[in-house]
């Protein structure tokens, strides 16, 4: 079997994630909270009907706060070659993408307003058949992997 | 500069506004339609439309005036624009193709209309809608030098050429599913009508109004039939008149028989070759062929028909004579000369051997289709029961068919290597194979759950610049591995020339 890809994206994810699950399970429990109110004063459904979307809520937020960032951080790891990125990831279905740098076509470093709090950046690596994206590296990882693919990728540029 | 400037053909004018005004027919007609039934009908909704289709003409003639298109030292320059002028400057190494199209009315004045793709960018990046024959033949002698590829001259053609037979045009009309497609949808139309009269309590009664009514079911199998046989009609005039040519390393496919199209791309942009044989055609070892393009942008991807119909016995000489490329570069060590009495040929081309699945995926196929199907089937049957149908079972029929249809993708599915060149096959309904050069692939993924992964099984994808993804469910987590390494081992050699290269 071949090895896993050798490197781990960076701790910190996880935090991001958390509150990125935090802030989309309070943005669920307002809009279904909301929804719940009307039910109950302008359309007067029975009183029980609000455990429903207080059950969904309390799911959501379990999985997006306490399972899944974990789970998703402990699958995802990639490996840049001379050759090819490397990379893996999912939790019930483990994917694993190999693509040749020859069809490289560029590479950029993303930063969104969490991410940049906590000196987080991604990797989007773009083929014609379309973008991958290695979500939480430091930024320093982060802009040394995209120098290095982008070399790696340049050599090839006369293949196509 | 300037003295060089050329308008299109002034027929162009009718043209634009003849499609101009198509497109808003419906509307307006709907509008006026609603006037005459209201009684409404004053003199003013009468000015008001010719106004609106005079106000169409003059903005039509205005931006006529304003197309001027020249070509000047290997440059397509365009201005267009009544309001905002627009230039559009196009050097010619950069465009990919100049192709003719003629509709109906094109056609009865000699006009064509010339479309202009470029390598990225939106497509087609200029359309001339009306430019004479002589003319268009001109400019793309002007713009494209190297692939003057001619159609309707084949004296002075100089490349490779085949014409579709009438007979495989007619096969072509009635084995596609499209006319099958439209009468299903009518006769099921028709059905629910029958519900809606209220006929549908007893399938004995639809009998005895069958028996009663013989005429009228006369009258709807031949309407099927009528509409069947227009619908062939569509096919042989939208594809009649297929020409194929090649010439160098273009390939150029021109066909209809009222509005004739012109499709072509260099043969390097071909992303991969589709060998699919239709429910209706497989059993008379009829395929169809057809090309995934790629430009450089995003939404440049295509698929073009390069082959309405052939036999798959005469496959690999097609192949051979219009796309070697895509025979493998790997060849078997054949001595010259024929083999078992097969030409060697055979050995060469597309015809990779195929390795199916392993012995115990097809359960998990059938499975697959099955379960969906079975609780609406459960559904459907408890609601025949409460409603009192005289065969409430019915519905059982619905996982068989799934059934059946996941053990046929089971049998067919199938994959394999040769050279540089992998071949996937797979069914939905109808049978598809799909040759991918190694360099076309983008990225593979190889994926697997916990359930695949504890019986050795994983599931591929690959995605082609073309925005196609093709890939097998189950195949053995070795034959992954396998795939992975032959889609690196292309760098051995590419490092090597690099290599030699500094």
């Amino acid at each position: 079997m071949r090895s896993e890809p050798a490197e781990r994206i960076d701790p910190r994810a996880l935090r991001v994630w958390i509150i990125n699950g935090t802030i989309k399970t309070i943005v669920l429990a307002v809009v279904l909270g909301i929804s719940a109110a009307v039910a109950l004063m302008v359309f007067h459904w029975p009183g029980w009907v609000p455990v429903i979307p207080a059950v969904i809520v309390l799911l959501y937020g379990t999985l997006e706060i306490g399972v899944l960032p974990e789970l998703r951080w402990k699958y995802w790891r990639y490996e840049v070659s001379e050759e090819e990125v490397d990379l893996q990831r999912g939790i019930w279905l483990l994917k694993r993408t190999l693509l040749p740098l020859a069809r490289v076509q560029h590479v950029d470093t993303r930063q969104g307003l969490i991410m940049r709090r906590y000196g987080l950046a991604s990797v989007a690596i773009s083929t014609a058949a379309g973008v991958h994206e290695i979500p939480a590296l430091s930024v320093e990882v982060a802009d040394e992997l995209r120098d290095k693919i982008s070399r790696l990728a340049r050599t090839y540029e006369n293949e196509l | 500069m300037s003295s060089n400037k050329h308008r299109l053909h002034p027929l162009g004018i009718l043209l634009t506004a003849i499609k101009v005004i198509k497109d808003l027919a419906l509307p307006l007609l709907a509008f006026m339609a609603s006037q005459v039934l209201r009684q409404a009908l004053s003199s003013w909704t009468i000015t008001l439309a010719v106004a609106l289709v005079l106000a169409i003409l003059v903005m039509v003639a205005l931006s006529w005036y304003r197309f001027t298109y020249s070509t000047e030292e290997g440059v397509l320059l365009v201005e267009h624009g009544v309001l905002v002028r627009n230039k559009i400057v196009i050097p010619r190494e950069r465009i990919q193709s100049v192709d003719f199209n003629q509709g109906l009315l094109q056609r009865l004045f000699g006009l064509v209309s010339v479309q202009v793709e470029t390598a990225g960018g939106k497509k087609p990046e200029v359309v001339l809608t009306a430019v004479t024959r002589r003319e268009a033949l001109e400019l793309r002698q002007m713009l494209m030098p190297s692939a003057v590829a001619v159609e309707h001259d084949p004296q002075a053609e100089p490349g490779l050429h085949k014409n579709l037979s009438v007979g495989y045009l007619l096969l072509f009309g009635v084995t596609s599913g499209s006319g099958l497609g439209v009468v299903l949808a009518v006769s099921s139309g028709l059905w629910a009508t029958l519900d809606d009269i209220g006929l549908e309590t007893k399938v004995i009664e639809y009998y005895q109004w069958f028996v009663e009514h013989g005429s009228t079911v006369a009258l709807v199998a031949f309407l099927l039939v009528f509409i069947w046989l227009l619908a062939v009609l569509g096919m042989v005039l939208k594809y009649g008149g297929f020409r194929l040519t090649r010439t160098g390393d273009r390939i150029q496919m021109v066909y209809g028989l009222l509005h004739r199209r012109q499709v072509s791309l260099p043969v390097r942009r071909i992303q991969a070759l589709r060998l699919s044989e239709g429910l209706l055609r497989q059993p008379w070892g009829l395929v169809t062929l057809q090309v995934e393009s790629a430009g450089y942008g995003p939404k440049s991807a295509e698929k073009a028909l390069l082959w309405p119909l052939i036999r798959q016995k005469d496959l690999p000489r097609f192949l051979q004579e219009f796309l070697p490329e895509f025979k493998s570069e790997e060849k078997r060590n054949v001595p010259n000369g024929t083999v078992g009495g097969m030409s060697p040929i055979y050995g060469l081309i597309g015809e990779v051997p195929l390795r199916q699945l392993p012995p115990g995926t097809r359960i998990r196929y059938v499975m697959r289709a099955l379960l969906p199907s079975a609780p609406i089937a459960a559904l459907l049957i408890v609601w025949l029961y409460h409603i009192g149908f005289a065969y409430p079972l019915l519905p059982l029929s619905l996982p068989l068919v799934f059934m059946v249809m996941g053990l046929w993708n089971h049998r067919d599915a199938g994959w394999g290597l040769r050279g540089n060149m992998l071949s996937i096959r797979y069914r939905v309904f109808s049978r598809t194979k799909v040759i991918v050069p190694r360099r076309c692939v983008q990225s593979l993924t190889i994926s697997h759950t916990p359930f695949q992964h504890r019986a050795g099984l994983a599931t591929f994808n690959l995605d082609l610049a073309s925005e196609a993804s093709f890939g097998l469910l189950h195949i053995s987590a070795s034959d992954g591995i396998e795939l992975a390494g032959w889609l690196e081992s292309q760098h051995q050699t590419h490092q090597a020339s690099i290599r030699k290269h500094f």
